[in-house]
């Protein structure tokens, strides 16, 4: 999936968290940064929780690669890529 | 770094919470408080059950504390040589004037020296217990009580977006005739400009923490992943399982699940409890490595802490 196509995907899933389930699609796709949606730091994290669990089945954890990103819409979307891909990596032992 | 204090034990821990039980929902105007600080998100995701109450002046609590520490160490009062109160910013504008004075005379601390550690938010415990452990550097200086306290008199204060505030007290010696339970290898204490300003984000939390947690391990020469449980603060559940992630600890590394449903976050008391309760749970391993670790906004704060020798 492209950037793009990842930006959509937030969008559609943001969309459907009831802390974010105000958001109007087009908003998200329209936005830079995460201070432009009005998703503080608590909603942040309980969104990538909530996507964690949706979407991998807790079997993701948090990397601190991540973290710095989470204030920009596209780094939050890179962000769910690489838990995707994460999700679907060989279980590290 | 550390070494010329590597005979100074710490043990005997002991809490004293507010005799109160409540319920963050029964807090008037809850609902209004939450709505302010939270941004939507469901409050019965945060891991707060309930949190405790002083109903009396906190002199009490803090005695009941510290003569339990000593009962437990076998330490006469007379015997203690310093101690040192550890309170958060607000905390210590609440204290009366003659605090020190009750709690010395009604523990029977006859040639003790007392000392306030503050200014550091909920960071400031673990910087007493370095001080304390300085303190034992001196001739003839054998056993420093670090007391940490912290309460919130207006219930509607113990609302915040990052925590549920409880009223706690948490005690422990550092002796140079026992090995306690443990030893401080190193400690280190950070600021966050950010943090100071109001302007946190992820990336200057995230950055403070990394450079705490490496000034302790390079002071101990010791790898992240020799750490057997992190003694964590009582932040709202998400964020403090995030923030743990966020500097590369897996979720189950970090203890504090379960006090943070009782007690709420009490401070800078949390760490001590958290020890405690997992040594009471599991118990503090002999040649183990531990973290305990303080947060707040500007200041991030840990130790690395061996499990003692037992005798």
């Amino acid at each position: 999936m492209s950037t793009d196509d990842y930006r959509r995907k937030l969008a559609d899933f943001l969309t459907k968290q009831p802390e974010t389930s105000g958001l109007a699609h087009e908003r998200v796709l329209a936005a830079q940064t995460r201070q432009d949606l009005g998703i503080s730091s608590l909603t942040m994290v309980l969104l990538l929780t909530h996507y964690v669990e949706q979407y991998t089945d807790n079997t993701v954890t948090i990397r601190p690669e991540w973290v710095s990103r989470l204030g920009d819409v596209d780094g939050i979307a890179s962000v769910l890529r690489e838990i995707d891909a994460a999700s679907l990596a060989p279980a590290q032992h | 770094m550390t070494s010329e204090h590597e005979e100074v034990g710490i043990g005997s821990f002991a809490c004293a919470f507010g005799d109160v039980e409540g319920k963050p929902e029964d807090v008037p105007d809850f609902d209004a408080l939450w709505q302010t600080v939270s941004f939507g998100t469901d409050f019965a995701d945060m891991g707060s059950t309930t949190y405790r109450k002083m109903s009396r002046p906190v002199e009490g609590y803090v005695v009941d504390a510290v003569r339990r520490t000593l009962q437990g160490a076998g330490v006469p009062a007379a015997e203690v040589d310093h101690i040192v109160f550890a309170a958060s910013d607000p905390t210590i504008a609440l204290l009366p004037i003659d605090f020190t004075t009750n709690v010395l005379r009604a523990v029977g601390l006859d040639d003790c020296v007392p000392h306030l550690v503050s200014y550091q938010r909920c960071c400031s415990s673990l910087t007493a217990l370095q001080h304390g452990r300085s303190l034992l550097a001196a001739p003839n200086t054998n056993h420093v009580v670090v007391v940490a306290l912290d309460f919130i008199p207006d219930d509607r204060d113990r609302i915040r977006s990052y925590a549920v505030f409880g009223d706690g007290v948490a005690s422990c010696l550092l002796s140079t005739r026992d090995p306690g339970l443990v030893r401080l290898v190193s400690s280190a204490t950070h600021v966050d400009p950010d943090g100071l300003r109001g302007e946190d984000t992820f990336a200057s939390r995230q950055k403070v923490a990394s450079r705490t947690l490496a000034a302790v391990l390079d002071a101990a020469g010791c790898k992240q992943a020799q750490i057997a449980k992190v003694f964590a603060t009582n932040l709202h559940k998400p964020l403090a399982l995030f923030n743990a992630s966020s500097i590369g600890f897996r979720p189950n590394t970090v203890h504090f699940l379960d006090t943070l449903a009782m007690y709420g976050h009490c401070g800078n008391a949390d760490w001590l409890i958290n020890l405690a309760d997992y040594h009471e749970r599991s118990g503090i391993r002999p040649g183990a490595t531990y973290l305990a670790q303080s947060q707040a906004p500007g200041f991030y704060a840990c130790a690395l802490l061996e499990g003692s020798p037992r005798s």
